[in-house]
C-alpha cells in the first residue's frame, strides 16, 4: 500500500523529508491535475446553469490527500490553479479557481485529519465540492458587488453533491487499483 | 464513534435547504416594483430599463479596460448577445425574462438582472 511507506519515512526522518519518490509523486499529481482542469474547461454541458462542472481535478486532490498528506495536497492545489490559469485562463478565472480550490482543500484536509476513521472518501469529496462552489460564489458576489448571484446557490449545491459523489467513487476505485499494483 | 457518513450527508442536505432559503430571500427582495432590467457595470448601476414597455434595442457597454458587452433588449426579455470575454458564459446564458434571473460576465465585471413583479399573468378575475 501507499500510505505506510511515506508515513514511515516521515516518522523516521522528520516531517519535512522530500525524497525522490515523493517529489515525483507531487510533480506527476500536479501535471495530471492541470491536464484534468484544462480538459474540464473544454467540456460544456449545454443548457446547464453556468458554474456547474464535474470537478475532475478534485480526483487528484483527493488522491494526494490520501497518499501524500495535507501539506503536499495544498501545494498541489495551488500549483494546479496557477498552471491552469497560465494555460488559457485569465486573472479573474484564476481568482475563482484559487478561492474555491483553497476553501475546499482546507475543509477536506481538516475532515481527513480529524474524521479519517469515521468518514469515507466519498463524503469528503462531496463536502469539498460543496465548499468549492460556496467559495466561487463568494468571489462572484464580491466581484459584481451584488448578492443576486446567490440565486443559483441551491442548483449549484445539488449538482455539487451529485458530482462530488461520482468523483469520490472514482477516487476510491483509483486508490484501490493503485494499491493493488503496489505503485 | 460510529460511522459519520450519514451525518455528513444530512448536514449537506441541511446546507442545501438553507441555500434554498437564501435564494428565496434574494429573489423576494428583487420582486419589488415594475418588471425592469438593470444593467450593472463594475458593480454600479449603469442603466434601468422598463421591460414591459421596452422597444427592441441594443446597448453596447464598454468598460474602462476596453472590453465590451452587447445587451439586446426586446419586450419582456433581454440577453447578452455578444461579449469579448474568454469564457462566453454570459452569452450562453441566453434570454432572461423572469424576475431574479441574471446573466453575469465576471471577466468584464458586468451583469444584467431582471427585477420587479413578473408580468406573466395579464389579468386575474374572481
Amino acid at each position: 500500500m501507499l500510505t505506510p511507506f511515506l508515513t514511515n519515512c516521515q516518522k523516521k526522518r522528520g516531517f519535512s523529508i522530500y525524497n525522490t519518490r515523493r517529489i515525483t509523486y507531487i510533480s506527476v499529481f500536479i501535471a495530471m491535475a492541470t491536464v484534468l482542469s484544462i480538459i474540464e474547461r473544454s467540456i460544456v454541458i449545454p443548457g446547464a446553469t453556468p458554474g456547474i462542472k464535474l470537478g475532475l481535478a478534485n480526483i487528484m486532490t483527493l488522491l494526494s490527500i490520501m497518499m501524500l498528506g495535507s501539506r503536499d495536497a495544498i501545494i498541489i492545489v495551488i500549483a494546479r490553479c496557477f498552471l491552469g490559469a497560465l494555460a488559457g485562463g485569465n486573472p479573474v478565472s484564476f481568482l475563482f479557481s484559487i478561492t474555491g480550490g483553497l476553501l475546499s482543500i482546507l475543509v477536506m484536509v481538516t475532515a481527513w485529519k480529524y474524521l479519517k476513521k469515521h468518514v469515507s472518501i466519498v463524503s469528503i469529496s462531496m463536502v469539498g465540492a460543496v465548499f468549492h462552489n460556496i467559495g466561487q460564489l463568494l468571489v462572484a458576489s464580491v466581484v459584481v458587488h451584488s448578492f443576486s448571484v446567490y440565486i443559483i446557490l441551491p442548483v449549484l449545491m445539488i449538482s455539487a453533491i451529485v458530482t462530488g459523489y461520482v468523483i469520490g467513487i472514482v477516487t476510491k476505485q483509483l486508490y484501490k487499483s493503485l494499491g493493488n499494483r503496489m505503485i | 464513534m460510529k460511522n459519520l457518513n450519514y451525518y455528513i450527508l444530512a448536514g449537506l442536505l441541511a446546507l442545501v435547504l438553507i441555500s434554498f432559503g437564501v435564494s428565496h430571500l434574494v429573489r423576494r427582495q428583487m420582486e419589488e416594483g415594475d418588471l425592469r432590467l438593470e444593467i450593472y457595470a463594475n458593480g454600479q448601476l449603469y442603466q434601468k430599463i422598463n421591460l414591459s414597455e421596452a422597444a427592441s434595442e441594443e446597448i453596447k457597454i464598454i468598460n474602462k479596460d476596453g472590453h465590451y458587452n452587447v445587451v439586446e433588449i426586446e419586450k419582456g426579455r433581454a440577453r447578452i448577445r455578444e461579449a469579448d470575454c474568454p469564457n462566453q458564459i454570459c452569452v450562453r446564458t441566453g434570454w432572461i425574462s423572469q424576475p431574479g434571473q441574471i446573466a453575469v460576465c465576471v471577466p468584464n465585471k458586468f451583469n444584467i438582472e431582471i427585477k420587479g413583479k413578473s408580468s406573466n399573468v395579464d389579468t386575474i378575475s374572481y
